[in-house]
C-alpha cells in the first residue's frame, strides 16, 4: 500500500496527477517542489524503503529518450528507451535500479504526452525500424492501475510513424487493459522469464511463473505480440535442468513460432551498482557467487567468473535453440 | 560434532546472547516536555555534561534510549544533536532519531493539500510528513535569498525542507491507541520565535529544521522523525501555554510516541548478526596481520560464506556457519602457536577465498561432520593448503 505521495506542485492539478490521487484514496499527499529534493537525498537506504516505498508524481524535463546501450535489441535499425517511471513496485534481487538510484521511492512522470511527442520526433528522425524500450528503468505493467501509462501509451502510438516500435517488457500479469482493446502490431509485450524456483527465491513480489505463463497465453490468443527475456541468466547448481524445465514450461504453452523475440543475458552489474548492491545486501546468496570484472569492452562491468559465466550462457542458449529458430534469438550484449 | 555444543570459543556465542536492539536517540528542548518521557520509561537521570541526559530502555523492548534536553532554538538544538551524537562514539550508525515537543498551529492537513485541512485542536499529535524552514521560506518569498551570490548555489532560491518517510505497513494516523490524541501527519515548521499568525497548514515550532539537518548527520535519512504536540493554536492564543499544560500534553501522547519509536526501530534491517561477523572478521585479521585492505577483502568472505551457509547445509544457522568457519579457519591456519607473517596471512586468504568460491557455487566438500581433514580448495586454481609449510611446520589439524 501506498502511504505517501510527493507530488511537485506544478504538475498537482494536471489531470493525469488528479487521476492518480483518485487510485490512491488512502494515501498521504505532501507538495514539494521538485521531486529531486526527495528522491536525490543522501543518507537514504534503498533496502529501508523498499518496506513500504512512497510514490512521487512529478514533470519531466530535459531529454525524455535516449539511445539503448550498444547489444540492446531485437533486430530494430536504431534503439531508444525512455523512463516514464523511476523504479519498481517488485523487489528482484539482482535489479540493477537498486545499486543506481539512491531512493527505492518511485517516481512517476505524469507529462506522458512529452514522451509520445519526444518519441514522435525520434521516429521522424530515424530511417529505418526504430525500438523504444519502456520498462528500462521501471515494469512496463506493474503500475498499470494506477498510471494507465500503457493504455496511454498504445492510443498514442496509433498516431506514431509507421517505424516506431514499443516494448514494454514487464513481469506483471496486469493485461486487462491490452486485452480490452485491439492488438496493435508495433506493441510487444515482452516478459521476464525466470526458473520458478529463481523467480521465488530472488524475484520478491513478483506474479509466479504459472502466472507470467498464463498471461502471455492470454495475450498471444488475444493477437498481441509476445517477447520473451530470459535476462538475467542466473548461476545456481542444476542451472541446466532448471531451464531446461522452464523451456519445456515455457513452450508448451505458448505458440513458439508466433513469438516476435527471444533474448538471453547474464547477470552483470556496472561495478559501482554491484558495489552498492553487495552493501545492500551483505547476506545475499546470489551475490555471495564468484564475480569478477569484465575485459576490454566490458571493463567496468561484473559478471560471474567468466568460466561460470560463459557455462551458463553456452549451456541455456543451447537448449533454448531447440525450441526456436535463429531469427527469433537476440543475445543481449550490454 | 555437535555443532550447536562446539567447544570452539567463538564471539558469536556472546554477540547471540544479546536480542536485537536499535539505540533511540531523543531531542527534547525544555525539561517540561522532558519529564513524562523520562518518567513513564523510567529513564535514569545523567549528570556531568553540557546537556540534561536521561537514559534507559523503552519498556518492553530492549531498545537503548538517550534522551537529551537541549534548550530552546536551532542552534542549541543542533549543538545537542551532535553532543549526543559524540557520546555514542561511532557505536550506532543505524540509530532512531527523533525530535519531540511542542508547538503552535491553526491548521493542519488531513491530505497536506491546502484545500483538504482542518483545525487543530490543543493535545493533537503531529508526525511530520515534512520539514520546513519557514524562516528562509519567509526571507525568500519576499524575495531575500540570503545566499543569493554568496558561493552556495545548492542552497541558493531553494527552501530547506527535509522529508521523513512513513515506511509503516499502516498509517502513522493508525499507531493512535483508544484514548490517545488525534494523530496527524502534516508539516512541521521552524521558525525563530514563538509563532501566532500561523499563515500555513502545519505545525509551527523552534528546533525541527536544525534537528533534521544535525541528525541526518549521524543516520539513516527514513529513521529520523518529528513528532510534535499542539500546545496552542490561533484561536487560544500563547496565554494556554504553561507549564503544566506542556507537561501535560506531553504525557499524554506518551503512549504513543513509544507505539511510533517501537514502529521505527522495527523498520531497521542490520541484525546483531552484523556485529557478530564484524567480531569475527576483526579477530581474524588480527591473528592474521592482515593489511587494510586485505581486511576488507576478509570481511567480504566471511559475509559470502555466512550468505551461502558452510558447506551450503540447508537451513543451517547464523551461529552454526560462524562456529565452522572458525573451525575452517583454524585448519588453515595450521599451528596457532607459530609466529604469524604476512606471507602466511595472504596464503590462509587464498586457501579461503577459494573455499568460499567452491561453497558459494555448492561445490565444498568439508563440512565440520566429516573426518578433520584437509579441505580441498584446489578447483579454482589455488593451492592446496599447506598449513604446516605456512605456519612453519606446525601440524594443520
Amino acid at each position: 500500500m501506498i502511504s505517501t505521495v510527493y507530488v511537485e506542485r506544478d504538475v498537482l492539478d494536471r489531470p493525469r496527477t488528479r487521476a492518480v490521487l483518485d487510485r490512491l484514496p488512502r494515501a498521504h499527499v505532501v507538495e514539494i517542489d521538485r521531486y529531486g529534493e526527495v528522491f536525490n537525498r543522501g543518507r537514504q537506504d534503498f533496502r529501508l524503503q523498499k518496506r513500504n516505498p512512497s510514490l512521487l508524481l512529478a514533470r519531466k524535463e530535459g531529454q525524455r529518450v535516449l539511445p539503448a546501450p550498444e547489444g540492446y535489441g531485437v533486430g530494430g535499425a536504431e534503439n531508444f528507451y525512455f523512463s516514464h517511471m523511476l523504479n519498481c513496485l517488485y523487489d528482484c534481487r539482482y535489479c540493477f535500479l537498486q545499486g543506481m538510484f539512491r531512493s527505492a521511492h518511485q517516481v512517476l512522470f505524469v507529462n506522458y504526452d512529452d514522451f509520445f511527442a519526444d518519441i514522435r520526433a525520434v521516429a521522424t528522425r530515424s530511417d529505418g525500424e526504430s525500438w523504444f524500450f519502456s520498462g528500462y528503468d521501471c515494469d512496463s505493467l506493474a503500475f498499470e492501475g494506477v498510471s494507465g501509462f500503457a493504455d496511454a501509451a498504445v492510443d498514442a502510438w496509433s498516431d506514431l510513424p509507421a517505424n516506431a516500435f514499443l516494448e514494454l517488457r514487464t513481469k506483471s500479469t496486469r493485461i486487462d487493459g491490452l486485452l480490452a482493446r485491439d492488438p496493435d502490431e508495433r506493441v510487444i509485450v515482452a516478459y521476464s522469464l525466470s526458473p520458478d524456483e529463481v523467480a521465488r527465491e530472488v524475484e520478491h513480489g513478483t506474479p509466479g511463473l504459472d502466472r507470467r505463463l498464463d498471461a502471455l497465453r492470454r495475450l498471444q490468443d488475444a493477437g498481441w505480440r509476445v517477447g520473451l527475456r530470459f535476462d538475467p541468466l542466473l548461476y545456481r547448481p542444476g542451472f541446466l535442468e532448471s531451464y531446461a524445465q522452464l523451456f519445456d514450461q515455457v513452450f508448451r504453452q505458448l505458440d513458439g513460432s508466433a513469438i516476435h523475440s527471444v533474448s538471453l543475458g547474464v547477470f552483470r552489474l556496472p561495478k559501482d551498482f554491484h558495489r552498492r548492491l553487495v552493501r545492500l545486501y551483505p547476506d545475499e546468496p546470489l551475490l555471495a557467487l564468484p564475480f569478477e570484472e569484465g575485459e576490454g569492452e566490458q571493463a567496468g562491468m561484473i559478471s560471474y567468473r567468466r568460466d561460470l559465466e560463459q557455462e551458463l550462457f553456452e549451456g541455456v542458449r543451447d537448449l533454448l535453440m531447440e525450441w526456436i529458430d535463429d531469427r527469433q534469438y537476440f543475445p543481449c550484449l550490454s | 560434532m555437535d555443532r550447536a555444543k562446539s567447544s570452539v570459543d567463538s564471539p558469536v556465542a556472546t554477540h547471540r546472547d544479546r536480542s536485537p536492539s536499535v539505540p533511540i536517540r531523543i531531542v527534547v528542548a525544555l525539561p517540561v516536555e522532558a519529564r513524562p518521557f523520562a518518567e513513564a520509561w523510567m529513564l535514569e537521570r545523567r549528570t556531568g555534561g553540557p546537556y540534561g541526559l536521561f537514559e534507559g530502555e523503552l519498556p518492553g523492548r530492549r531498545h537503548p534510549v538517550r534522551l537529551v534536553i537541549s534548550g530552546v532554538g536551532r542552534a542549541r538544538c543542533a549543538s545537542a544533536v551532535g553532543w549526543l551524537a559524540a557520546q555514542d562514539e561511532g557505536t550506532a550508525p543505524r540509530a532512531v532519531w527523533l525530535n519531540v515537543g511542542v508547538a503552535g498551529a491553526d491548521r493542519l492537513a488531513d491530505r497536506s493539500v491546502t484545500d483538504e485541512t482542518t483545525p487543530a485542536e490543543i493535545g493533537d499529535v503531529v508526525v511530520a510528513s515534512s520539514v520546513v524552514d519557514a524562516s528562509r521560506e519567509r526571507l525568500l518569498m519576499a524575495g531575500n535569498d540570503p545566499f543569493r551570490g554568496v558561493g552556495a548555489p545548492a542552497s541558493a532560491g531553494r527552501i530547506p525542507s527535509w522529508y521523513p518517510p512513513w515506511l509503516g505497513e499502516r498509517p502513522a494516523e493508525e499507531l493512535r491507541g483508544a484514548s490517545d490524541p488525534n494523530v496527524r501527519r502534516a508539516p512541521v515548521r521552524t521558525v525563530d520565535v514563538p509563532e501566532t499568525a500561523f499563515e500555513a497548514v502545519g505545525a509551527y515550532e523552534m528546533e525541527a529544521a536544525a534537528f533534521m539537518e544535525a541528525a541526518l548527520l549521524h543516520t539513516s535519512s527514513e529513521l529520523v522523525h518529528v513528532v510534535k504536540i499542539v500546545s496552542d493554536t490561533a484561536r487560544s492564543g500563547l496565554a494556554v501555554v504553561d507549564r503544566e499544560s506542556v507537561q501535560s500534553a506531553c504525557a499524554a501522547a506518551v503512549p504513543l510516541v513509544t507505539r511510533l519509536l517501537d514502529e521505527v526501530s522495527g523498520w531497521t534491517h542490520r541484525s546483531d548478526d552484523v556485529g557478530a561477523v564484524t567480531d569475527f572478521t576483526q579477530s581474524w585479521s588480527e591473528r592474521l596481520r592482515f593489511s587494510v585492505a586485505q581486511r576488507h577483502q576478509f570481511a567480504r568472505l566471511v559475509e559470502r560464506a555466512v550468505a551461502v551457509g558452510i558447506g551450503g547445509l540447508e537451513g543451517e544457522s547464523f551461529e552454526a556457519t560462524l562456529v565452522d568457519l572458525e573451525v575452517l579457519l583454524r585448519r588453515l591456519d595450521g599451528d596457532a602457536d607459530q609466529p604469524r607473517v604476512r606471507v602466511h596471512g595472504r596464503r590462509v586468504m587464498q586457501q579461503f577465498a577459494a573455499w568460499v568460491d567452491e561453497a558459494s557455487l555448492g561445490m565444498a566438500d568439508w563440512s565440520p561432520n566429516e573426518s578433520p581433514s584437509q579441505p580441498s580448495v584446489d578447483r579454482a586454481g589455488a593451492e592446496e593448503p599447506d598449513a604446516k609449510a605456512a605456519a612453519g611446520g606446525g601440524s594443520s589439524t
